[in-house]
């Protein structure tokens, strides 16, 4: 149902550490109309074609950080109705400058429903040089 | 012929402005109020980051908003988590946890009836019958589109609210229980992602002419060469339905509270898809005198081709309304 906002425009970055480039990071939204604790939220990330791997992302939620591959088992925390939480991916370097294609896929364990609600969004976004 | 149906909007309606960031608690509440619908129903896992923590900070403004536009508090829509683990769902005792907090959150924030979403196991149901009596809240089970009144779901439900006999136990049917004509801001959407226009116009056909018989629609649209977008359209349709209104007359003395689901208020006296002109006359002669809570769930459907107007759009279903309950008289 929000689909089209679950990337947030313009927010693909660079991510610096103490003295080197370490990786990049997007700001995503949930695709629904409330709330939802995190053990339900489950996603894949794409950047220009190539799948990221789990173990490289770390999701970011009111400043507090989880590695992606553990989401499912946090009950003690939730993403808020139209907050925003930064994926933010280990990569050495960080992304070229210019444009990048970011495609986010989601899915909530909602449990009302059948079968996960799944959720898709494609933006193509520059990083500064 | 003189009535005490009251007129209000359930939160929900203004998801995409709020999501955005456009419109917050206290403007959505002004807005309300501005056209009369002073009795507000919230979301409470929508309108607070921070639940099921709620301060007492921000239950205090969430009255202090009332006190300032003249509105007040009324339902509370709940939703439990059972599928919160991947490996097993809620048992019973977490289940009934779940809805003891809704309850405690309800009573503190003065909505007197919580909506009990469709899928709470009717065992939680019942079992929190008593907390909610104690605490004078009212557990009324949203009857939500596509079940249905004689649905051997619900039933389970009737049964228990006419064995129990709590005033705490009852219904919130939702409109979108009487959906006559198709929503043209879906079918309209389906033809803007890719659909095949004959069998949009198929779908459309068959669930206005058949809009309890929709079991094969899938297949049919399969066997005619449907793509995704028409697939899913025919998946969708199966989630609406049509009653007749008058089913809702039996149940009439456990109706708590009702969401008036609406698509597209084409103008101020017509919603395209759901025939209030039959259904708030059927309510006033049968004595119904809780809220008609805006619900409007257009949205998701129209935000690809225009900025949505959720406001305008639940001020037209209030000038209905009016005209309707003969307030303008």
């Amino acid at each position: 149902m929000f689909d089209r906002y679950i990337i947030v425009e313009d927010t693909l970055r660079n991510v610096e550490g103490d003295d080197a480039v370490t990786g990049y990071a997007v700001d995503t939204r949930i695709g629904y109309y409330r709330g939802l604790g995190l053990s339900m939220v489950d996603f894949d990330l794409e950047v220009d074609g190539q799948p990221i791997p789990k173990d490289r992302i770390t999701f970011r939620v009111h400043d507090t950080d989880y590695p992606a591959t553990s989401l499912g088992d946090v009950y003690d925390d939730r993403w808020g109705f139209g907050e925003a939480a930064t994926l933010i991916v280990d990569q050495p370097g960080g992304l070229a400058s210019g444009e990048h294609e970011v495609h986010y896929h989601q899915r909530l364990r909602i449990s009302y429903l059948p079968v996960p609600s799944q959720n898709d969004d494609t933006k193509v976004m520059s990083v500064a040089g | 012929m003189t009535h005490n149906i009251k007129r209000g909007v359930s939160l929900y309606s203004y998801q995409e402005e709020v999501f955005l960031g456009k419109l917050d608690l206290e403007s959505a509440i002004a807005a309300s109020a501005a056209f009369g619908a002073n009795g507000i129903e919230i979301i409470p896992e929508q309108s607070f980051d921070n639940f099921p923590n709620l301060t007492d900070e921000q239950v205090a403004n969430w009255f202090a908003l009332h006190e300032k536009y003249g509105t007040v508090p009324t339902a509370y829509d709940m939703f439990i988590d059972l599928k919160r683990r991947a490996d097993r769902l809620m048992t019973l005792e977490e289940g009934l946890e779940s809805i003891r907090r809704d309850i405690d959150l309800a009573d503190r924030l003065g909505t007197k009836v919580i909506r009990v979403i469709i899928n709470t196991p009717p065992e939680v149901y019942e079992h929190a019958a008593p907390y909610a009596e104690e605490k004078g809240i009212k557990l009324a089970l949203e009857i939500h589109a596509p079940m249905r009144y004689d649905h051997r779901w619900v039933q389970q439900f009737l049964e228990i609210i006419h064995r129990v006999d709590s005033p705490s136990l009852g219904l919130l049917p939702d409109m979108g229980t009487f959906v006559r004509i198709f929503p043209r801001v879906v079918s309209e959407r389906a033809l803007r992602d890719g659909g095949t226009p004959k069998l949009v116009d198929h779908i459309v056909k068959v669930y206005n002419d058949h809009p309890t018989d929709l079991q094969t629609l899938s297949r049919e649209i399969a066997w005619r060469g449907g793509n995704a977008v028409d697939m899913g359209l025919a998946a969708a349709a199966t989630g609406y339905n049509w009653v007749e209104p008058s089913t809702l007359i039996p149940h009439m003395p456990y109706l708590f509270h009702i969401q008036a689901k609406f698509y597209e208020m084409v103008d101020d006296t017509h919603e395209y898809s759901i025939p209030y002109d039959e259904i708030i006359p059927l309510l006033i002669d049968h004595g119904y005198n809780g809220y008609l809570s805006s619900e409007y769930e257009g949205n998701r459907h129209i935000q690809d081709v225009e900025p949505v107007d959720s406001v305008e759009q639940v001020r037209r279903q209030h000038a209905m309304f009016v005209k309707l309950l003969g307030e303008a008289d």
